[in-house]
C-alpha cells in the first residue's frame, strides 16, 4: 500500500473477527488471499458486490482447520526448568514482600486450619453409627400416632411389634427389642457399682457388630440370667482377673443374680446404642410379666432385612401392624435406616424434617464462608500488587512465554502459597485439637486423621490454591507486553478494580452474615437458659428411688429434711421439664366426645409444688396434711380445657376417679422447641421413681452431705449419685450451645481475615500513593484529611457489605428461629451493632495504615526520584 | 475414508494447482474454478481443500516472497507432489477408460456448447 488513495477497504470488522479467531501462523496468507481476492473483485465487478462477496469469503473461513492452534506451542507448557524458575521467582517475591506474604498465608493458613476442624468435625458426625457389618440392612422401628389432628413420632414400642415384625414379614431376617439407658448397680462380693445398659433380645449381637473378647456372640444372651459386660466394666469388677469373668456371678439392684457369658469390647463413642452391661430381656418380661401388652410402649425395636429388601415398599406393608393387633387405628408403624437415624431423627407433623444434619450443613457452610474469604485476600492483594509484576510479565512475554505458561507460573505460584499455608494450618489443626475437643465435647485425638481426613483436606487445599491462584492467573497474564514496558501501564482502573472492590463487599458481607448469626444465636439460647419455665430449676437435685427409697420413702423423707441445706423433698417419675408420658385416657364430666387431646401425666408425691417452687394459681399442693389416696393437679393449660373453676372437680385419669385439689402455672414442661401442652400431676407414689430434693440456695455442699449421709445409711449397697436438674436442662441444649460457641469463634476468625485482607489493600494503596500523599501534604494537606481520604474508600465498600448482607441474614435468622416455639424477636439493633462492629474494625485496620503514611515526613517520600 | 481417497472438489483443486504451477496460490485457484464452473468459489473453501491435500501428502506448500500487492503480505504457494501426480494420472486413466468404452447410444444426446 504505496499509495493513501481513498481506495475502497474491505469490512473492518470483519477483517477483526478473522483477526481474532483465525490461528496466528495462518493470518498473513488468509488475510492477504481475502484482500487480494477484494481488490480484484473490485476491479471486475465493483465495490459493493467485492464487499458483499467479502462477507461469504469470510465466513468459507470459519472451520477448526482454521481456529486450531499449532501444537508447538503448548509442548514447553510443563518443563520442569521452567517450573524451577517458576518456584525460584515465587519463592523471592515470598521474601521481598514480608508484609504481603506474611498476610496471605496467615489468613489462608487460618482458613485452612478452620476448615479442617470442620472437616474432622463432619467426618465424625456422619461416621456415627456406621460401623455395623450390615449396617445397610439395620433398621429402626418408629411410630406415627394421629390424635387431635397433631402427628407424633415416637420411636418407644411395644414389644409385640418385635414379636410379629420377625414372623409376618418373610423380608425381615431377623429383629430385636432393647430397653436401654437404664442406670443399674451391679453387686459383686462386696462391691457396689453403677452402670449403664439394659435388657435386650438375644438377636442383639447377631445383628449389631459389637466384638467379643470373650464368649459367644450367638449365645451369650441366651437364657434368662445371662449378662454381658464391657471390658472397661469388666476392668473395674473384676481388676486384673478380668479375663477370667465369664462364669463370675453378679448380681442387679441387690435383686437378680446373673451369670456373665461375654466381655465385649468398649462400645466406642460413635455409636449411638451405648451401654456397659447388657441382661436378656426375655429375663425381664419373666419378672414383669404385663409390660409386654400391645399398649405398654417403652421399648425400642430394630429390624434386620433380607438383601435386597426395599424399605420403601415394605414400609407400605408393615404400617398397620399395631393397628391391627391392637384394635387402634390411630398409629403408623415405619422403619428407618438405622445409619441415618443419628443425622435425622427430628420429625415434624409426620414428616422427617432434619436432624444433627442441620448442624452439619451450617458448619459446612461456615468452613466454605471462611475459605472464600481467606481465597478473595489472596485474590485481592495479587491483582492489587500485580504493577509490581507488571515488568516481569512484560519481559516474560517479549522473550516469547505464551499466556498458557504464565497462567501457569500464578497458578503455580498460588499452589506454592497454599501448600506452606496448608502445613503450617495442620500444625496448627494439631496443636489446637485439644482446644477443639473442649469445644465441642468430643474426643478427636490426631489419630483421627485418618486417611479419609488426609484426602479431604488435600482436596481442600488444591481446591482453594486453584480457585485463589486462578484469577491473578488470568489476569496478570492479560497484560499487554508493549504497554507494560513503555510505562504506560496503569493499574488499579477499568474491571479489575471493580472486581476486586466487589469482592471486597463479599468478603464483609459474609463477616457481616457470621457475625449477626453469632449475635442471634447467642441472644435466643440465653433467652431460653434464663427463661422463666414456670419452676426454679436450680437448686434442685434428683436421684433414682432405689432400695429402702422404694419401700420407706417417707422414713426417708422425714430423716432428710431434718438434714442442712435441703428445704423440701418430693418425688417424681418424671422431671417436670421433660414429660415424655402421655395418655389420651383423661376424663371428667362435661368433656367433649370428640376431644383427642393428649395429656401429659406427672406420677409425683407430697410437696411437688413446693420442692419444684411451682406457683399454684389455685387450689394447693399435694400434702401429707390431707388424707388424699386420689388426687391430681393440673396446669393452666389443662384447666382452661377443663373450664371453669376446676379445682374440686372429679377427674378420672386410667380409670382412677380422684379431686382436683390445685392448679399449677404453666411450665415449660416439653422442650423448649415445642408449646406448652396439657399436663396432669398425679399423687402417685408408685410410679414416682425419683426423689427430687430443694437445696438451700449456697448450702448445696451441706445438702449432698446430709443426703449422701441419709442415702448411706439407709441404702448401703447403692453408690450414691445424683443429677442436678439445671445441668441435665444444659446438657439437652448441648448442640445448641455448642453451635453458638462454635460460630462465634468462626464469625470472629472470618472477620480477622478480612481484615487481614483489608490490611493488605491499604497497605498496598498507601504505597502507590505516596509520592501523591507527599505531595499533598507539601501543599497543607491535614493529617485527618488524609486519613479520611484514604479510608472512605474501603469504609464505603464495608458498607455495602453491611446492606448486602442484612436482608439474607435476616432471613436465615428468621428461618432458624422458626425452630423454637417461644423466640426472641430480631430487631434493627442487632444488624446496627453489627454493621458497627464491622465498620470499627475495618476503619481501625485502615487507619492503621493510613495513619502511619499521613504522619510521614513528606520529604522521605519525595526525595527520591 | 483412505488417506488416498480423493473428493471431486479436491481433484479439481489439484488439476488447478498443476495448470498454474509454480504460481499456484489460493486466489489464483478460486477463480480459475469460478470461471470454469461459472459458481462462486470462495478462497476458504480452496484453502481448506489445499490444506487436505497438504495432510494427504498430494501437494506441498511453501511461503512466497512478500508483494506490495496484497499489502505486503505472503502467499502460500503450492506444488503438486509424486503423490498427487500419481494419483491425477489414476483418476485419470479409470475415467478415460470408462469413457472408452461406453456405446455410442448409451448416453441420452445433449446439446453441447
Amino acid at each position: 500500500m504505496s499509495t493513501r488513495d481513498p481506495k475502497p477497504q474491505p469490512p473492518r470488522w470483519l477483517d477483526r473477527l478473522l483477526r481474532r479467531f483465525c490461528a496466528p501462523h495462518m493470518l498473513e496468507q488468509v488475510m492477504g488471499d481475502l484482500h487480494e481476492r477484494f481488490y480484484r473483485r473490485v476491479e471486475r465487478e465493483g465495490e459493493a458486490r467485492a464487499r458483499k462477496m467479502y462477507w461469504r469469503e469470510v465466513m468459507a473461513y470459519m472451520r477448526p482447520s482454521v481456529f486450531k492452534r499449532k501444537m508447538t506451542y503448548r509442548t514447553k507448557l510443563f518443563s520442569a526448568d521452567m517450573f524451577t524458575n517458576y518456584f525460584k521467582v515465587a519463592f523471592r517475591n515470598l521474601l521481598r514482600k514480608k508484609i504481603y506474604s506474611g498476610i496471605n498465608i496467615l489468613g489462608l493458613s487460618i482458613g485452612l486450619a478452620c476448615s479442617f476442624f470442620i472437616v474432622l468435625w463432619v467426618i465424625d458426625e456422619i461416621s456415627h453409627d456406621r460401623f455395623h457389618a450390615n449396617g445397610n440392612r439395620l433398621f429402626q422401628a418408629w411410630r406415627h400416632f394421629t390424635t387431635g389432628g397433631q402427628t407424633y413420632t415416637m420411636n418407644s414400642l411395644p414389644k409385640g411389634i418385635a414379636d410379629e415384625m420377625g414372623v409376618e414379614f418373610p423380608e425381615v431376617e431377623a429383629t430385636v427389642i432393647t430397653y436401654m439407658d437404664k442406670q443399674l448397680v451391679v453387686t459383686s462380693g462386696d462391691n457396689n457399682y453403677r452402670e449403664t445398659g439394659g435388657y435386650v433380645g438375644e438377636t442383639f449381637f447377631k445383628m449389631f457388630s459389637f466384638p467379643f473378647i470373650h464368649g459367644n456372640e450367638e449365645t451369650a444372651l441366651q437364657g434368662l440370667t445371662s449378662a454381658v459386660i464391657t471390658e472397661r466394666t469388666a476392668r473395674k469388677i473384676f481388676g486384673d482377673d478380668w479375663h477370667k469373668a465369664v462364669g463370675r456371678s453378679i448380681t442387679v439392684n441387690h435383686s437378680e443374680e446373673y451369670t456373665i457369658t461375654g466381655v465385649v469390647r468398649d462400645v466406642p463413642e460413635n455409636s449411638s446404642l451405648q451401654f456397659d452391661i447388657l441382661l436378656p430381656v426375655e429375663g425381664y418380661f419373666a419378672l414383669h410379666k404385663q409390660r409386654t401388652h400391645w399398649y405398654y410402649m417403652a421399648y425400642n425395636v430394630y429390624a434386620k432385612l433380607q438383601e435386597g429388601t426395599s424399605v420403601e415398599t415394605f414400609n407400605k406393608k408393615l404400617g398397620d401392624l399395631f393397628n391391627r393387633h391392637a384394635e387402634a387405628n390411630d398409629h403408623q408403624i415405619f422403619l428407618q435406616p438405622f445409619e441415618d437415624i443419628y443425622l435425622y431423627s427430628f420429625y415434624r407433623d409426620g414428616k422427617l424434617v432434619g436432624g444433627r444434619i442441620e448442624y452439619v450443613r451450617i458448619f459446612t457452610g461456615v468452613a466454605i464462608f471462611i475459605l472464600l474469604i481467606a481465597c478473595i485476600n489472596f485474590m485481592n492483594l495479587a491483582t492489587a500488587r500485580s504493577s509490581q509484576r507488571a515488568r516481569e510479565i512484560g519481559v516474560r512475554k517479549v522473550i516469547g512465554a505464551q499466556r498458557q505458561s504464565l497462567v501457569t507460573q500464578f497458578i503455580t505460584e498460588s499452589v506454592a502459597m497454599v501448600f506452606i499455608a496448608f502445613l503450617l494450618a495442620v500444625v496448627l489443626v494439631v496443636t489446637l485439637l485439644p482446644a477443639f475437643n473442649y469445644l465441642t465435647a468430643k474426643h478427636l485425638t490426631p489419630g483421627s486423621l485418618n486417611g479419609t481426613f488426609l484426602l479431604c483436606i488435600i482436596g481442600v487445599a488444591l481446591m482453594v490454591g486453584i480457585v485463589s491462584g486462578s484469577y491473578p492467573a488470568l489476569y496478570l497474564s492479560s497484560f499487554k507486553p508493549v504497554a507494560v514496558l513503555r510505562g504506560t501501564f496503569r493499574q488499579g482502573t477499568g474491571i479489575a478494580a471493580i472486581f476486586r472492590k466487589g469482592l471486597v463487599v463479599f468478603q464483609f458481607a459474609l463477616s457481616v452474615l457470621l457475625i449477626v448469626s453469632t449475635v442471634v444465636v447467642y441472644l435466643q439460647l440465653d433467652y431460653m437458659r434464663t427463661k422463666e419455665l414456670g419452676l426454679e430449676r436450680e437448686n434442685l437435685l434428683f436421684m433414682a428411688r432405689e432400695g429402702a427409697l422404694v419401700n420407706r420413702y417417707d422414713a426417708v423423707a422425714q430423716e432428710l429434711l431434718l438434714q442442712p441445706g435441703i428445704v423440701s423433698v418430693t418425688a417424681s417419675g418424671q422431671n417436670p421439664l421433660e414429660v415424655g408420658n402421655n395418655t389420651l385416657g383423661v376424663e371428667w364430666e362435661g368433656k367433649d366426645r370428640d376431644n383427642t387431646q393428649l395429656f401429659y401425666i406427672i406420677n409425683a408425691h407430697h410437696d411437688f409444688a413446693k420442692t419444684m417452687k411451682m406457683e399454684l394459681v389455685a387450689g394447693r399442693d399435694f400434702s401429707a396434711a390431707y388424707a388424699d389416696s386420689t388426687a391430681y393437679m393440673v396446669n393452666e393449660e389443662t384447666a382452661k380445657m377443663i373450664g371453669g373453676d376446676v379445682v374440686g372437680k372429679i377427674l378420672n385419669v386410667y380409670g382412677d376417679r380422684g379431686l382436683i385439689v390445685g392448679v399449677v402455672k404453666n411450665f415449660s414442661m416439653n422442650s423448649l422447641y415445642s408449646p406448652i401442652e396439657p399436663v396432669v400431676i398425679r399423687l402417685n407414689l408408685q410410679s414416682a421413681g425419683n426423689l427430687y430434693v430443694r437445696t438451700k440456695a449456697g448450702e448445696t455442699q451441706q445438702a449432698l452431705e446430709g443426703l449422701m449421709t441419709v442415702c448411706q445409711k439407709f441404702n448401703p449397697g447403692y453408690p450414691f449419685m445424683y443429677t442436678f436438674v439445671d445441668q441435665q436442662f444444659e446438657m439437652r441444649y448441648r448442640s445448641e450451645q455448642v453451635t453458638a460457641k462454635l460460630v462465634n469463634v468462626f464469625a470472629v476468625i472470618a472477620l480477622f481475615i478480612s481484615c487481614l485482607g483489608l490490611f493488605g489493600l491499604t497497605s498496598f494503596t498507601v504505597e502507590q500513593r505516596t509520592k501523591e500523599l507527599g505531595v499533598r501534604r507539601v501543599l497543607g494537606a491535614s493529617v485527618g484529611g488524609i486519613v479520611v481520604l484514604l479510608s472512605r474508600d474501603f469504609l464505603k465498600l464495608v458498607f455495602i457489605g453491611f446492606v448486602i448482607a442484612t436482608p439474607v441474614t435476616w432471613y436465615l435468622a428468621t428461618q432458624w428461629l422458626e425452630n423454637f416455639s417461644d423466640r426472641i424477636k430480631i430487631g434493627p439493633g442487632v444488624f446496627l451493632l453489627a454493621g458497627l462492629a464491622a465498620v470499627l474494625i475495618a476503619l481501625a485496620t485502615v487507619s492503621w495504615q493510613s495513619i502511619k503514611a499521613a504522619v510521614a515526613n513528606p520529604v522521605d517520600s519525595l526525595k527520591n526520584e | 475414508m483412505r488417506r488416498s481417497d480423493l473428493g471431486e472438489f479436491e481433484e479439481v483443486v489439484l488439476l488447478a494447482v498443476a495448470v498454474h504451477s509454480p504460481e499456484a496460490y489460493s486466489v489464483v485457484i478460486a477463480e480459475e474454478l469460478e470461471q470454469q464452473t461459472g459458481k462462486t468459489v470462495t478462497t476458504g473453501a480452496v484453502h481448506a481443500a489445499l490444506q487436505r491435500l497438504e495432510n494427504k501428502g498430494m501437494v506441498t506448500s511453501q511461503m512466497g516472497e512478500a508483494t506490495s500487492e496484497r499489502g505486503g503480505r505472503r502467499k502460500r504457494i503450492f506444488k503438486v507432489t509424486v503423490a498427487g501426480s500419481r494419483i491425477l494420472h489414476e483418476v485419470r486413466g479409470v475415467r478415460n477408460n470408462l469413457w472408452s468404452r461406453i456405446a455410442p447410444r448409451a448416453l441420452p444426446k445433449i446439446k453441447t456448447t
